[in-house]
């Protein structure tokens, strides 16, 4: 999961190859990197990607501050829904 | 509810028309900060975070649909004022001689006066659904401020307005209006944002710019996450709103047996533009005719004619999106005139691109000329058009004085994206031949566009969007 996210952010989003290769733990927001049109290009990818829908309460900048907080929001998604399922 | 279904109009479309489907390169492009060395790069992050709802958001880059379903509730606030008048302007081509049918769309038949209230329902709407309390915009001619204002009582939201001081001065009653929808109105530039001490720091008499109010309007809602900052025009969604004014128009047309051979609408950021003009684009490619499209901007403003395509912010604050557009820089400030919504320093991306590629033609008219064209249209047609709509009839008329006589009459079609009502101060100080043909003010315009081409240094092209 963290390749494929990695993937897309370094391939689609970052428009600087000096911000390359993107580490796992790079603050997304706080360095720039993705502002509220990249942000929104994200969200679709991921929506497409992992087969969810993203609704505003999703949305939260603790969600996306770094590659590995959008898997860790990713994760506890998948198992809060496989709790619902029993 | 049921009630007000029975009484939509059958003319009233049901679904906006998505322009992004069958042109998906217009999908606005937009660079990262990261891109950006200095102050910028470390600037407010606030503009990292969707100002926007998702589900209003995803319109701006939707290339899959080609229509998108209006919500029914929205639907029924529409059918209020829906389907809006389409009419001969024959009186007006008697008047002129002209070799044309005149048509014209009027949008000023709304309690808020203009077509504004188009987007601001459906954006009050969608952020009503997200949880959000408060909308915070700014505004410059105060159409927007109007109509947000009231689209916020409606949907139960509280409004927050800057409104650019020089038309807030000119015309009070608009900020009145706004108040007596229950919203809080500030001038701008003020001293409740650094944004606005800033700028009166420099310059006390500040006229104040559209781009100085938003970038209030955006440091208001960085200190409290129920706000959100509401735009009226420029984005694709927003956009994308308008087109109900151009598919009615289309079908208008039909009806009547026409299809204009020439469409035009006055260009502030492109929102009345784009709706009246998006669907006969689409109907022009399903039906393999042509049209052409005019966009009339103040020569006080001249961002589509003396502009550059650059990447550019759209406040003051420095955390909106930085997209690339036609613009005469974020730190140019246009003389005051009396079309305060054709004030702002760039075209949306959309329309940037549309100019882009030729699919639009700009023109640019002068203060005094717009205001004779406005009163002329008033004296034939029973209609006054508010200052921004005069430029457009102005272009309009500029068009029909070109079509060869030899030729098969011109079918025009122009757009009164607004009434004149509240600018009749204005338009008695044109009467008492107080009005001066204001054009850019070039040392003004020439350091502005300086600064944008040493913004734009550094700042490599993106891959460009799919």
């Amino acid at each position: 999961m963290e390749t494929v996210i990695n993937d897309y952010i370094s391939r689609e989003l970052v428009p600087d190859p000096a911000l390359l290769p993107l580490a796992n733990d790079i603050l997304l927001l706080d360095s720039g990197i993705l502002d509220s049109l990249s942000l929104l290009r994200l969200v679709v990818f991921l929506e497409e990607r992992f087969d969810i829908t993203m609704g505003d309460a999703d949305v939260l900048p603790e969600n996306f501050a770094s590659v590995d907080a959008i898997c860790a929001y990713l994760r506890a998604r998948e198992l809060g829904k496989e709790a619902a399922h029993g | 509810m049921g009630d007000n279904r029975m009484r939509r109009d059958p003319l009233l479309p049901t679904h906006w028309f998505n322009i992004l489907h069958d042109r998906p390169h217009y999908v606005t492009s937009a660079v990262s900060r990261s891109r950006l060395g200095g102050g910028l790069k470390a600037a407010s992050q606030g503009g990292a975070l969707l100002q926007q709802p998702l589900s209003l958001a995803r319109q701006s880059i939707n290339t899959a649909d080609r229509l998108i379903p209006i919500p029914e509730q929205v639907l029924d606030l529409y059918a209020q004022y829906r389907p809006t008048p389409l009419r001969r302007a024959g009186r007006l081509e008697e008047r002129l001689d002209a070799n044309a049918r005149i048509y014209y769309k009027f949008e000023g038949a709304n309690l808020t006066g203009s077509h504004k209230l188009n987007t601001a329902l459906p954006q009050a709407y969608y952020y009503a659904g997200a949880g959000v309390k408060h909308l915070v915009t700014g505004t410059a001619a105060g159409q927007w401020g109007t109509a947000l204002a009231y689209a916020c009582q409606v949907m139960n939201l509280g409004c927050t307005v800057f409104m650019v001081r020089s038309t807030l001065r000119q015309k009070p009653i608009r900020g009145e209006m706004m108040r007596l929808f229950g919203a809080v109105v500030h001038e701008s530039p003020s001293d409740l944002t650094e944004v606005g001490r800033s700028v009166l720091k420099e310059d006390p008499a500040a006229t104040g710019t559209q781009a100085v109010a938003n970038g209030e309007a955006l440091a208001l809602v960085e200190e409290d996450r129920e706000s959100r900052f509401a735009v009226g025009s420029g984005e694709n969604s927003v956009l994308l709103h308008q087109t109900v004014i151009g598919q009615e128009a289309v079908s208008q047309m039909a009806l009547l047996g026409e299809f204009p051979d020439c469409v035009i609408a006055s260009m502030g950021a492109g929102s009345n533009f784009g709706g009246i003009a998006l669907p006969f684009l689409g109907a022009a490619e399903d039906s393999g005719k042509s049209v052409r499209l005019v966009a009339v901007e103040s020569a006080a403003c001249p961002k589509l004619t003396r502009g550059r395509y650059m990447y550019d912010l759209s406040d003051a604050l420095g955390s909106s999106p930085i997209t690339k557009v036609y613009s005469l820089g974020s730190t140019y400030v246009p003389p005051p005139v009396y079309a305060g919504g054709l004030r702002h320093h760039s075209a949306g991306p959309l329309a940037s691109a549309m100019r882009a590629d030729g699919t639009l033609q700009p023109m640019d008219i002068d203060q005094l000329t717009s205001f004779r064209a406005g009163m002329l249209f008033c004296e034939t047609e029973g209609v006054l058009p508010a200052p921004e709509s005069a430029h457009a009839v102005a272009g309009m008329m500029d068009v029909v004085s070109r079509h060869p006589r030899q030729e098969p009459p011109l079918v025009v079609l122009v757009n009164i994206s607004g009434h004149g009502l509240l600018d009749l101060g204005a338009y008695s100080r044109f009467a008492a031949g107080e009005i001066e043909p204001v054009t850019a003010d070039d040392a003004s315009l020439s350091k502005s566009l300086s600064a944008l081409e040493e913004f734009n240094r550094g700042i490599a092209e993106p891959a460009e969007a799919t």
